[in-house]
């Protein structure tokens, strides 16, 4: 018997609940109860339900907060593309919400329905911090069509986050746009990236490959491949194959230079702020996923900040709950590695981030060392009296 | 050590020995778009009742900290682009708790495969009975 069946009479009380249109009980559910399975299974349930559901998630947002909504719930209403003007309001109001965790979910769903009112906003969402919010900005306008928004669309082919330039050449290539496919070739190049022992690259080059497959309508022998690291390179060169003959040109070198020597790092996900990711070294600190920006620091100082850091991180494993947004610090030469949920950061930790910072603002870098500290207060945690 | 962990990571389907795990990943067993009552591709079906190892990330079902024995295993730690999808995770069940590691981590024991079904709704396809989790 597989560890499943112990959910299942939970499921069963739960789907009953649903079927006499108890959309509250059913709201609840979804957004607190313990098991992934079932959360899921109610949210799809509220999703297909359209505005019908709509006052129960109202109520759910005033009485308790609206950051108490799971994402699989804003996720499935986003995706499900039921409802009508309730749900369409209720996606607005996510996804205007600066401090709703799960506002590009929202945007996005707002960009599957193909929103006209909404292009103000998605224009908008492509200069926001974050990389998601942008991304789902861009995928609006192109849904809407029109040059001028297809125009800004393509301006973050140029973004400083590779992140962004792979996922809006994504929704531009499935729109039939190829102005992007270098970009996904990018994305192939990248399949070996790692920051802090996270393979973000593998997710960046499955996309690319996904979307790949599905505009060029072939397999680029990638099926057969999947298991197999040689054979892998071998459908990513088909690919590469493709793009160029798509562009008429071949695609320009890519610098595929490894990370810089570090010795730690911290990775800052915010959906509010924009992601973060810096790493140091024996003499520098250098900021960015790849390419990195790199601030030089006395090697004495940063001797320092290391002996400091060994202290000032003593736990390890995850802290508090994490939904999204987290702070992840590790430190290779002790190998302790600490997961933070926001305002779960111990003081120390944090004193310790903010010396980091003033080392960045001393080596002639203010603005990046301001990105450390304006992300510091969502995770520190509050003072106690 | 980096790379042998990407080389891991990549999925690198290795059919060992009949006491040892298959190493399998997650760009295997997400390596289809699922919908609900499909046939299972070949691929993951064959797995069914077999010892493997995963990688992945361990990630507890409410999101929060402190020892579990039981967890999702997914090839994402942050998941802001949305839920994994039924294929994109690995329901995993130990006798032992097991506090969440930040880092990838390697999982072994025996794989169920196929859709647990309760009124009518899919609530998973992977199943592990864990035997242990390690660096």
């Amino acid at each position: 018997m597989s560890p499943f069946r112990v959910a299942l009479t939970i499921f069963a009380a739960t789907t009953a609940a649903v079927a006499q249109d108890d959309w509250a009980s059913a709201v609840e559910k979804a957004n607190t109860h313990r098991r992934f399975a079932v959360r899921r299974a109610v949210s799809n349930k509220i999703a297909k339900a359209g505005d019908a559901a709509v006052p129960a998630l109202r109520d759910f947002e005033r009485s308790r907060s609206r950051n108490e909504i799971d994402l699989m719930l804003v996720d499935s209403i986003a995706r499900a593309k039921a409802g009508g003007d309730a749900t369409l309001e209720l996606l607005e109001s996510w996804a205007r919400d600066r401090d709703f965790y799960w506002r590009s979910q929202a945007l996005g769903g707002l960009a599957e329905r193909k929103v006209e009112s909404a292009r103000d906003l998605f224009a908008a969402a492509t200069t926001d911090p974050s990389h998601l919010y942008r991304v789902q900005g861009a995928r609006g306008l192109i849904a809407l069509g029109g040059d001028e928004g297809i125009a800004r669309a393509r301006r973050l082919l140029n973004d400083s986050d590779s992140r962004t330039r792979l996922r809006v050449a994504r929704h531009l290539a499935l729109s039939g746009d190829f102005s992007g496919l270098a970009e996904l070739a990018r994305g192939l190049d990248r399949d070996e990236a790692e920051f802090l022992g996270d393979p973000w690259g593998q997710r960046d080059a499955k996309l690319a490959v996904e979307t790949l497959i599905e505009v060029a309508e072939q397999d680029f022998g990638w099926r057969e491949a999947r298991g197999d690291r040689d054979a892998r390179k071998v459908a990513f060169q088909k690919m590469r194959g493709w793009i160029e003959s798509k562009l008429g040109a071949p695609l320009a070198d890519v610098d595929t230079a490894p990370a810089p020597p570090h010795a730690g790092g911290v990775e800052i996900r915010s959906c509010r702020h924009g992601d973060l990711f810096v790493r140091w070294g024996e003499s520098a600190i250098h900021f960015g996923l790849e390419a990195p920006r790199s601030v030089p620091v006395d090697a004495a100082t940063m001797r320092e900040l290391r002996t400091q850091l060994k202290t000032a991180l003593t736990v390890g494993g995850q802290r508090g709950k994490v939904v999204c947004d987290y702070l992840r610090l590790k430190d290779e030469t002790v190998e302790k590695h600490v997961k933070f949920a926001p305002l779960r950061l111990p003081s120390p930790a944090a004193e310790w981030l903010k010396a980091l910072a003033r080392a960045v603002e001393k080596g002639g870098e203010p603005e990046l060392s301001n990105a450390i500290l304006d992300r510091l207060p969502q995770f520190a945690e509050a003072t106690k009296k | 050590m980096k790379l042998g962990l990407l080389t891991a990571l990549l999925g690198t389907l290795v059919l060992g020995g009949s006491d040892d795990p298959t190493e399998v990943g997650f760009d295997v067993l997400a390596g289809f778009d699922y919908e609900e009552g499909m046939e299972l591709p070949d691929e993951v079906t064959k797995l069914d009742e077999t010892k493997v190892t995963v990688r992945g990330f361990m990630k507890r079902e409410d999101g929060g900290d402190g020892a579990t024995s039981t967890f999702m295993l997914i090839s994402d730690a942050c998941g802001c682009e949305g839920t994994p999808m039924l294929n994109e995770f690995i329901y995993c069940e130990s006798e032992e708790e097991h506090e969440i590691d930040p880092s990838v981590v390697t999982v072994t024991g025996t794989l169920y495969v196929g859709e647990e079904i309760e009124d009518e709704v899919v609530i998973g396809i992977y199943a592990l009975e864990v035997e242990s989790v390690g660096s």
